[in-house]
C-alpha cells in the first residue's frame, strides 16, 4: 500500500482539482486532503465522470481525505 | 499592485449561481407593462422600454470583481462587458454611469483612478458619454456600469426570436474563465493569457452593426452562464432547439490543455448543474471539451441566430472572428443537441 498524500487544504478551486489530476498521472493510488466542500465535490465528480474512478471519502467533517486509486 | 491578489473569483465567474438566483427571482413580483418590450421573463441581456413608435430605451447594468492584474485593463474589460448587453440587443449605447466598490482605506486611490480611466477609454471608443456614477467603500474591489442605449422598437434584437433553420454564429472564442483562473494560479504562459485579454477588450459593436445591416432578429451575448447557459436561454425563449457542433466552437488557445489538467473553475460546475439537464450530449463527446462549453465567460462574444440565406454574408462582414457553430431546429426533448 503506497502512502502518497497530497495536501490541498487552504487552497481554493480549481487548484485542488489540478493537484488531484496531476497526482493521478504520478501515482497508482493517493490521498488528497481538502478543506472545502466545493473542491471535494468537484474532485469526486471529475474522477468519476472523466476517469471512471470511485473516490473513497475517508473521513468527513470540516476536512476531507479523498482516497483515489486507478 | 496585482488586482488579483485578494480576489476569490473574478469577472462573471463571481455571479450568484443560476439555481439560487432563479429561486428568489421567481418569488418576486416582476412588473409587466405594455411599453416594457423586454423584461426579465426571457432572461435577456437588457431591459427594453418603448418610448414611442420610433424610440426604445435599452438599459443594462453589470459589475464584477477584478479579472486581471492591471487596473486599467480591468476597467477596459468591465466597460466592454457592460456595453455588450446593449450591443447584443441591437442598440446603440449612448450614456453610462459608473458603479464602484473600493477599499479606499486600504488601497491607494490612484488604483481606482486607473480602473475608471480604463473604463472611460472603452466608453470613448464606443462613443458613449460618461454621465456620473456611484461609489461605495467596500472590502473588495468591484467595478461596472449602468449603460443606456437606444434603438427603434422594430429593430430590437432579442434572445427569443430565433427561427427554425437559422444558422448560429459565434463571434468570440470560449474559455476565458479557464484562462483567467489559470493565470491566477500561474498555470498559463503570458502570451496565451495576453491573447485572451485582448479578446475581452474587443467591443461587440461589429456584431451589432451586422444585426442592423442584415436585419438579424435574435442574438445574445455569452457571459457568466457560459455558452450552454446562454444558448439554452435563447432556445427556451424562442421555443426551438439548437443543434451545435462542438468541434466548430472556437476556443482560446490553451483552454483545452488547461481543462485536461483539471483547471475547471467552480463557476463552470455550477453552470453545468444548471444547464446540462437541457442538453443532449452525443455519445463519445470528449469530457474536457464538453465541460468547456459551460465555462463562465467574461466579456464574451455574441451568439447570432441568422437566416441561412444571409449567413455567409454575415460571416464575411464579421471577418475571421465569426464561426458557424450550428443551426436552429424544431423543438425536441432537449433544448440543445451537442454533437
Amino acid at each position: 500500500m503506497e502512502n502518497n498524500t497530497i495536501d490541498a487544504r487552504g487552497l481554493s478551486c480549481p487548484q485542488p482539482l489540478i493537484m488531484a489530476v496531476d497526482a493521478l498521472k504520478k501515482y497508482p493510488s493517493f490521498t488528497i486532503l481538502v478543506d472545502n466542500e466545493v473542491s471535494k465535490e468537484n474532485i469526486i465528480r471529475v474522477m468519476k465522470d472523466k476517469y471512471g474512478i470511485e473516490v473513497q471519502l475517508k473521513n468527513d467533517g470540516e476536512e476531507y481525505a479523498l482516497a483515489i486509486a486507478k | 499592485m496585482d488586482l488579483l491578489a485578494n480576489v476569490e473569483s473574478g469577472g462573471c465567474s463571481a455571479k450568484i449561481p443560476p439555481q439560487k438566483l432563479q429561486e428568489i427571482v421567481q418569488s418576486l413580483k416582476i412588473g409587466t407593462h405594455p411599453q416594457l418590450l423586454v423584461g426579465s421573463d426571457t432572461c435577456d441581456d437588457a431591459a427594453v422600454w418603448k418610448v414611442d413608435a420610433q424610440t426604445a430605451v435599452i438599459q443594462t447594468t453589470d459589475f464584477f470583481p477584478p479579472v486581471c492584474s492591471d487596473p486599467f485593463e480591468f476597467g477596459q474589460i468591465a466597460a466592454t462587458n457592460a456595453l455588450s448587453d446593449i450591443y447584443s440587443m441591437g442598440g446603440m449605447p449612448s450614456f453610462a454611469l459608473n458603479l464602484v466598490m473600493f477599499p479606499s482605506l486600504k488601497m491607494d486611490i490612484s488604483i481606482l483612478q486607473e480602473i475608471l480611466k480604463g473604463g472611460q477609454s472603452k466608453l470613448e471608443e464606443a462613443g458613449v458619454i460618461l454621465a456620473g456614477g456611484h461609489s461605495i467603500d467596500d472590502e473588495t474591489i468591484k467595478y461596472g456600469l449602468v449603460v443606456t442605449g437606444f434603438a427603434p422598437p422594430n429593430e430590437i434584437v432579442t434572445n427569443s426570436a430565433a427561427q427554425i433553420g437559422d444558422d448560429l454564429i459565434l463571434t468570440k472564442p470560449i474559455g476565458s474563465g479557464i484562462i483567467l483562473a489559470a493565470h491566477k494560479l500561474g498555470q498559463i504562459e503570458s502570451p496565451l493569457y495576453r491573447k485572451c485579454l485582448e479578446s475581452l477588450k474587443v467591443l461587440n459593436k461589429r456584431p451589432m452593426e451586422a444585426m442592423k445591416k442584415f436585419g438579424i432578429k435574435a442574438a445574445t451575448d455569452i457571459t457568466g452562464f457560459g455558452l450552454m447557459g446562454h444558448a439554452m436561454e435563447m432556445a427556451k425563449g424562442s421555443n426551438v432547439s439548437l443543434k451545435i457542433d462542438i468541434q466548430k466552437i472556437p476556443l482560446f488557445e490553451g483552454t483545452y490543455e488547461l481543462a485536461e489538467k483539471g483547471c475547471l473553475p467552480c463557476a463552470l460546475f455550477k453552470n453545468y448543474d444548471f444547464s446540462s439537464p437541457d442538453v443532449f450530449f452525443t455519445e463519445g463527446i470528449d469530457y474536457s471539451r464538453k465541460m468547456i462549453m459551460f465555462d463562465a465567460q467574461t466579456s464574451g462574444g455574441v451568439l447570432l441566430s441568422v437566416p441561412k440565406e444571409k449567413s455567409s454574408e454575415v460571416r464575411e462582414f464579421l471577418g475571421d472572428n465569426a464561426h458557424l457553430i450550428g443551426e436552429v431546429i424544431a423543438p425536441t426533448e432537449k433544448r440543445i443537441i451537442l454533437q
